[in-house]
C-alpha cells in the first residue's frame, strides 16, 4: 500500500491500493441503503404483528378456521338423494370421468383387480351395498385393504357423483370379472 | 532499500483449475442425465444410476468438485499476491489438492453404490465426513499461515471473505455431519426429526452461502477489477454487506421449512432474515457492477469481463429471487415444485458458472505466460452459456408455478381439481425436454472452454509468479491491544442492540416493543457517532482491524455464531421434553431396515414427508405432520421437492399388493409416472442379524428402544418380513421364497419387503405398540 493519494476521474479519491488493485470510498447509494432500512423494519414490524401482540393469524389457525367451516357446511346425504342422483346424466359422467381416472389403478373398469380392488360390477358387496354404504366406503376408504379415503380429494360433490357412477355398474357383469371374495354378500334393497 | 524476491506457488493453482475444468464437465454431464431421467423415465439404469443416487452425486459434483476446486484455486491465487507471500507450505498445498481430489473420488464411487447419509449436499458417509473435514482443516492452516507471513500489513476485502468462507464451512460441516456410526459405510445422524431438519437447512442454506457465495465474492474483489482495471467502487459499501452478509446468512436457513413443523417463530426469523439478506447481497453486486465504471466499452471486447459482468448480474437476479421465495405465501406455491430448482441453477450456472469462466479465461494466459487461444470461442461459449441459462431458468419457472398451482387448485365440486399426482408431473413434462435443451447447451458451451484453454496451456509453459518486496528491517512499530479492538466501539454497540433484540424472547408485547425501540435508538446513535468518526484523519477502527488477521477472525466467528445458536439451541433443549410425551413409538425393527432402504435408494429426492397445513394439501395427502410424527427419525426425511407425491401418511392407503406391484413397475399402477422401477430390491436380501446393530446405535442416540425389543431384533424383523411375504403370496399370486431363486419373484427378507413395511407405518402410530411408549418414559427418565 502506497501512502500518496490518486484521485481517479469516476471514482474519486483512492484509499488503499493492493496488488495494483486500487480501492476507492463511494457512499453508499441511498436508495441502497432505504432498502436494507426497509427490510430490517418490515422484520421488526412482522415479528410484532405476527409474534408480540399475535395480531396476524399464522397459517396453522388459518387453517384450522377453513377445516371447521368446511364441516360446519357438509350436507346430508341419503340414499333417495343418491338414488335420484344416479338418474341424473351429467352427474353420473362427472362419476365416470372420475372413476376412470381415479379408480382405474385397483378396480379396473369395475371388475376390480386381484390384490386390490373389489368388482363393483357383480351383486356381491363386501363393505355394504346401500348408497349410503358405497358413499362411505368412497369417503372413507378402507385403509387396511388399501382404499383410500376420497372424501377430501373428491370433494363432497365428486364423491357423490362417483357414487353414482358406481350405482349405475350394479350387476351389470362385466367380463373378467374378480372372483367373489370372502365376506362378501349379496346386496337388496 | 534492500529487496528480496518471492516466488508464488502457482502450481498448486494450476493443479486446482485444471481438477475444476475436469470435474465441472463431469457434474454438468451428470445433471444432462438426471435431467433425461425425469423427462424420459427409461433413462433410469438401476439400480446404480438410478435418479434417487444420481442427483446427489450431481449435486455434490457441481458444488464440491467443480466449484470447490474452482474456489482454491483462486483464494490461492489471490491470496499470494494480496498477502505478498509464497504460500506457507508445499507440503500442504498438495496434501489439500491431492486429498480433495481423493474425496471427490470416494463420493463419485459411493454414492452410486447407495452409501448415503441422505442429508442434502451433506450426503457423504462419516468416514469421508471425517477426511473432508482433515481436508479443511490443512487448507485452513496453509491459509492463515501464509496471512501469518504477509508483507502487506492490511487484508483486503477479498480475504475477508475468504476468512469468513474457510471459518463458517468447518463449522457448518462438523456440526450437521455429527452421527454415530453403525458400519463402514453406514451411520445414523444425531440429530432427530424438526431437530435435524433444522440443523440441515442452517447447514444447507449456509452451504450456498459461505461455500458457492462469499469465496466467489472475494474472487470477484481480486478479479474483476484486475480485469476491468479500474478501481473497485466503494471500501466502505464492502464493509457494510461483508458483516452484513457474514450476521444475517446464517440465520435464513429455516425458510427451506416455511409451513412445516418447524415452530413457527424459527419460520419467521428464516423469513425476515432472508428479507434483510437482500440488501447485504445487492452491496456486493453494486460494487462488482459500479466497479466496471469507466471500462464498459471494455464489455463489448473483453471476453472476461462479458463473463464476471454476467456473473455478477446473475448473482443479483438469485439474490433477489431468494428472499422473493422466502416470503411464506411465495414459499406456500414454490416450496417442492421446480421454481426452487430453476432459482439453485440462477445460482450455480450463472453466478458460478459464469464466474469460474471468467476466471479461467484471465488466468490460464498468465499461467502459461501466454495469449488466450481462442477469444471467439471464448465470446461464443459467453453467449450460448447465457442462452441456456435463461431455457433453464424459464423453462423452471413456467414447469414450478404451473406445478405450484395444480396441486392448490380445487374443483366446482370442493375436490381437487387434479387429484392425480401424475396428472401434474405430466403437464410440465415438456418443460422438462425444455431444461435437458437448456443444459445441453451450457454443458456444449464448459466442453468449448475446455478446448480453448487447453489449447491456450498448450501454446505456452507454466510459469510462476515473482514479485519484488522490500525487506522489513526497522522493527514493528507497537500495536493497539487486541482486547481494545475486539472490544471496540461497533462491537460494543453491536452486542447491546442483539442482546435488547435477544431480549424479546423473554417477553411479550410491551416489554418487546420497549427493548426493539431501544435496540433501533442504540442502533441510530451508533451510526451517527460513526459517520461522525470518518471525518476524523485517524485510522478507523474498521481499517485498525483489518491489519489483524487473528482479531478479525475471532470477529467473524462470533458474527457467524450468533444466528446459529440463536436457532438452534432452543431446539437442542426441546426435543428431549418432546421426546418424554410423544405418543409416536419408534419404528420396528424391519420398518427401521425399510427405513434405510428408503435412504439408500435416494427416494428422499423426489418425495417429501411433510404435509403442510393447506386445505388443498390434507385434502391430497392426509393431517398436517406434527413434530411428532418424525421425532425418531434419524436422519429427517421431509425432503425438498415433490417429484412424485407426499408420503408424510402413506402408510395404509395403498394395500401391501399395491406397493409391491408399484415398485416392480410403476406405470403399472401409475399410468404415465416417470419413477424408477426397483425390481432388483426384490432380490437384494438384508442380513437381519446385523438389525440389532442398528437399533441399539439409534439407543444410543435417544430413540426409546427396550433392551429386549433390541434383543429380539432378528426375530422381529424375520416374521415381520415373512406376514408381508405370506400375504403377498395369498392376495396376488406372487412366487415367494426364502433365498434368491430363478423361479422366485421375490425374496422373504428382501430390502422391498423391509421397505413396503416401513412405507406401510408412515404417518400411523401402532396401537399395540403403546408398550414402547412406557420404555419411552424409563429412557427419558
Amino acid at each position: 500500500m502506497s501512502d500518496e493519494k490518486r484521485t481517479d476521474e469516476i471514482q474519486g479519491e483512492i484509499l488503499h491500493v493492493y496488488d495494483d488493485i486500487e480501492e476507492a470510498d463511494n457512499n453508499l447509494p441511498t436508495w441502497w441503503l432505504l432498502t436494507f432500512y426497509g427490510a430490517v423494519a418490515f422484520g421488526l414490524v412482522y415479528w410484532f404483528y405476527y409474534h408480540e401482540y399475535g395480531i396476524g393469524k399464522l397459517q396453522p389457525e388459518v387453517y384450522n378456521e377453513q377445516m371447521a367451516a368446511v364441516a360446519a357446511e357438509r350436507s346430508i346425504v341419503t340414499d333417495e338423494s343418491l338414488e335420484a342422483l344416479m338418474q341424473d346424466e351429467t352427474a353420473v359422467a362427472a362419476g365416470q370421468k372420475i372413476f376412470t381416472t381415479q379408480c382405474y389403478a385397483c378396480h379396473d373398469q369395475g371388475q376390480g383387480r386381484v390384490g386390490l380392488g373389489s368388482n363393483l360390477t357383480d351383486e356381491y358387496w363386501v363393505h355394504g351395498g346401500a348408497p349410503t354404504d358405497i358413499h362411505s366406503t368412497v369417503t372413507n376408504g378402507i385403509p387396511e385393504k388399501g382404499m383410500t379415503p376420497w372424501g377430501a380429494i373428491l370433494g363432497e360433490e365428486g364423491v357423490s357423483q362417483v357414487t353414482a357412477y358406481v350405482l349405475t355398474m350394479r350387476n351389470t357383469n362385466l367380463e373378467g370379472g374378480k372372483p367373489v371374495e370372502e365376506n362378501a354378500k349379496v346386496w337388496e334393497p | 532499500m534492500e529487496t528480496q524476491r518471492i516466488v508464488y506457488n502457482d502450481k498448486v493453482v494450476r493443479q486446482f483449475l485444471w481438477a475444476s475444468v475436469l470435474f465441472g464437465i463431469v457434474g454438468m454431464l451428470v445433471g444432462v442425465i438426471i435431467a433425461l431421467q425425469l423427462a424420459y423415465w427409461p433413462a433410469n439404469l438401476p439400480p446404480y444410476l438410478s435418479f434417487g443416487r444420481l442427483r446427489p452425486l450431481h449435486t455434490n459434483a457441481v458444488i464440491f468438485a467443480f466449484v470447490g476446486n474452482m474456489l482454491f484455486a483462486g483464494v490461492y491465487y489471490s491470496t499470494q499476491r494480496l498477502a505478498k507471500a509464497r504460500l506457507a507450505s508445499d507440503i500442504l498445498s498438495s496434501v489439500h489438492f491431492w486429498g480433495w481430489q481423493l474425496i471427490i473420488i470416494a463420493a463419485a464411487v459411493t454414492l452410486p453404490l447407495g452409501i448415503t447419509a441422505a442429508k442434502e449436499y451433506a450426503e457423504l458417509e462419516w468416514p469421508i465426513d471425517i477426511a473432508i473435514a482433515l481436508i479443511w482443516v490443512v487448507f485452513a492452516v496453509n491459509f492463515f499461515w501464509t496471512l501469518a507471513q504477509r508483507r502487506e500489513k492490511h487484508l483486503y476485502v477479498a480475504i475477508w471473505f475468504y476468512i469468513a468462507t474457510i471459518i463458517t464451512v468447518a463449522v457448518l460441516h462438523i456440526v450437521n455431519s455429527v452421527a454415530i456410526p453403525v458400519s463402514m459405510f453406514k451411520s445414523y445422524s444425531v440429530f432427530a426429526g424438526v431437530q435435524d431438519a433444522l440443523v440441515q437447512w442452517w447447514y444447507g442454506h449456509n452451504a450456498v452461502a459461505f461455500f458457492l457465495t462469499t469465496p466467489i465474492l472475494g474472487i470477484m474483489y481480486y478479479f474483476l477489477p484486475k480485469a476491468a482495471e479500474r478501481p473497485v467502487f466503494s471500501y466502505r459499501l464492502s464493509i457494510v454487506h461483508f458483516w452484513g452478509l457474514v450476521f444475517l446468512y446464517i440465520w435464513a436457513g429455516p425458510h427451506h421449512l416455511l409451513y412445516t413443523a418447524l415452530p413457527d417463530w424459527a419460520q419467521s426469523l428464516g423469513m425476515v432474515f432472508s428479507l434483510m439478506l437482500w440488501a447485504p447481497s445487492w452491496g456486493g453486486m453494486l460494487n462488482g457492477l459500479l466497479t466496471l465504471r469507466g471500462a464498459w466499452d471494455k464489455l463489448r471486447t473483453d471476453p472476461v469481463l462479458k463473463f464476471l459482468a454476467a456473473g455478477v448480474t446473475f448473482y443479483g437476479m438469485a439474490t433477489f429471487e431468494g428472499p422473493l421465495l422466502s416470503i411464506k405465501s411465495v414459499s406456500g406455491l414454490a416450496h417442492y415444485t421446480d421454481w426452487i430448482i430453476g432459482h439453485v441453477h440462477s445460482g450455480a450456472l450463472g453466478w458460478n458458472g459464469l464466474m469460474a469462466a471468467g476466471m479461467f479465461y484471465w488466468l490460464v494466459p498468465r499461467l502459461y505466460g501466454t495469449k488466450l487461444h481462442s477469444r471467439s470461442a471464448a465470446n461464443f461459449h459467453f453467449w450460448i452459456a447465457t442462452v441456456g441459462i435463461l431455457i433453464y431458468a424459464i423453462s423452471m419457472w413456467v414447469a414450478g408455478i404451473t406445478q405450484g398451482l395444480m396441486w392448490r387448485a380445487v374443483s366446482e365440486t370442493g375436490g381437487l381439481l387434479y387429484p392425480n399426482f401424475v396428472e401434474t408431473y405430466l403437464a410440465i413434462r415438456p418443460m422438462y425436454w425444455a431444461r435437458l435443451v437448456s443444459g445441453l447447451i451450457y454443458f456444449a458451451g464448459i466442453i468449448l472452454m475446455a478446448w480453448n484453454l487447453i489449447a491456450t496451456a498448450r501454446s505456452g509453459a507454466p510459469v510462476d509468479g515473482e514479485v519484488e518486496v522490500a525487506v522489513v528491517t526497522e522493527p514493528r512499530a507497537r500495536e493497539i491491544p487486541w482486547p481494545k479492538l475486539i472490544f471496540g466501539q461497533p462491537v460494543i454497540a453491536s452486542i447491546i442492540i442483539v442482546a435488547l433484540l435477544f431480549g424479546m424472547a423473554l417477553f411479550d408485547g410491551l416489554m418487546s416493543t420497549v427493548l426493539a425501540i431501544a435496540a433501533i435508538m442504540w442502533g441510530v446513535a451508533a451510526i451517527a457517532v460513526s459517520m461522525r468518526n470518518r471525518s476524523d484523519e485517524k485510522i478507523s477502527w474498521h481499517h485498525a482491524i483489518e491489519g489483524r488477521a487473528g482479531v478479525f477472525t475471532v470477529l467473524v466467528v462470533i458474527g457467524v455464531l450468533v444466528g446459529g445458536v440463536a436457532e438452534i439451541i432452543p431446539m437442542v433443549i426441546s426435543v428431549p421434553e418432546t421426546i418424554r410425551t410423544t405418543k409416536n413409538v419408534p419404528y420396528t425393527p424391519l420398518e427401521l431396515e425399510g427405513r434405510d432402504v428408503f435412504i439408500r435408494e435416494g427416494c428422499y429426492t423426489c418425495h417429501s414427508q411433510m404435509i403442510r397445513p393447506f386445505t388443498w394439501e390434507t385434502a391430497r395427502y392426509g393431517e398436517v405432520s406434527t413434530m411428532d410424527d418424525s421425532i425418531f427419525d434419524h436422519p429427517f426425511q421431509w425432503g425438498s421437492r415433490r417429484i412424485g407425491p407426499d408420503l408424510a401418511r402413506v402408510g395404509g392407503k395403498y394395500s401391501d399388493v399395491w406397493h409391491y406391484k408399484h415398485m416392480i413397475n410403476p406405470r403399472e399402477i401409475s399410468v404415465g409416472s416417470n419413477m424408477p422401477p426397483y425390481p432388483h430390491l426384490s432380490k437384494e436380501t438384508i442380513d437381519f442379524a446385523s438389525t440389532q446393530v442398528k437399533l441399539r446405535a439409534m439407543r444410543n442416540i435417544g430413540v426409546p428402544y427396550r433392551a429386549d425389543q433390541i434383543q429380539l431384533a432378528e426375530q422381529s424383523a424375520q416374521s415381520a418380513a415373512s406376514a408381508i411375504a405370506a400375504g403377498l403370496a395369498k392376495d396376488a399370486g406372487v412366487a415367494v421364497c426364502d433365498e434368491p431363486a430363478e423361479s422366485c419373484e421375490l425374496v422373504v427378507n428382501s430390502r422391498l419387503v423391509a421397505l413396503i413395511s416401513y412405507l406401510q407405518r408412515l404417518g400411523r402410530v401402532p396401537e399395540s405398540e403403546t408398550l414402547a411408549a412406557v420404555g419411552a418414559k424409563e429412557v427419558a427418565k
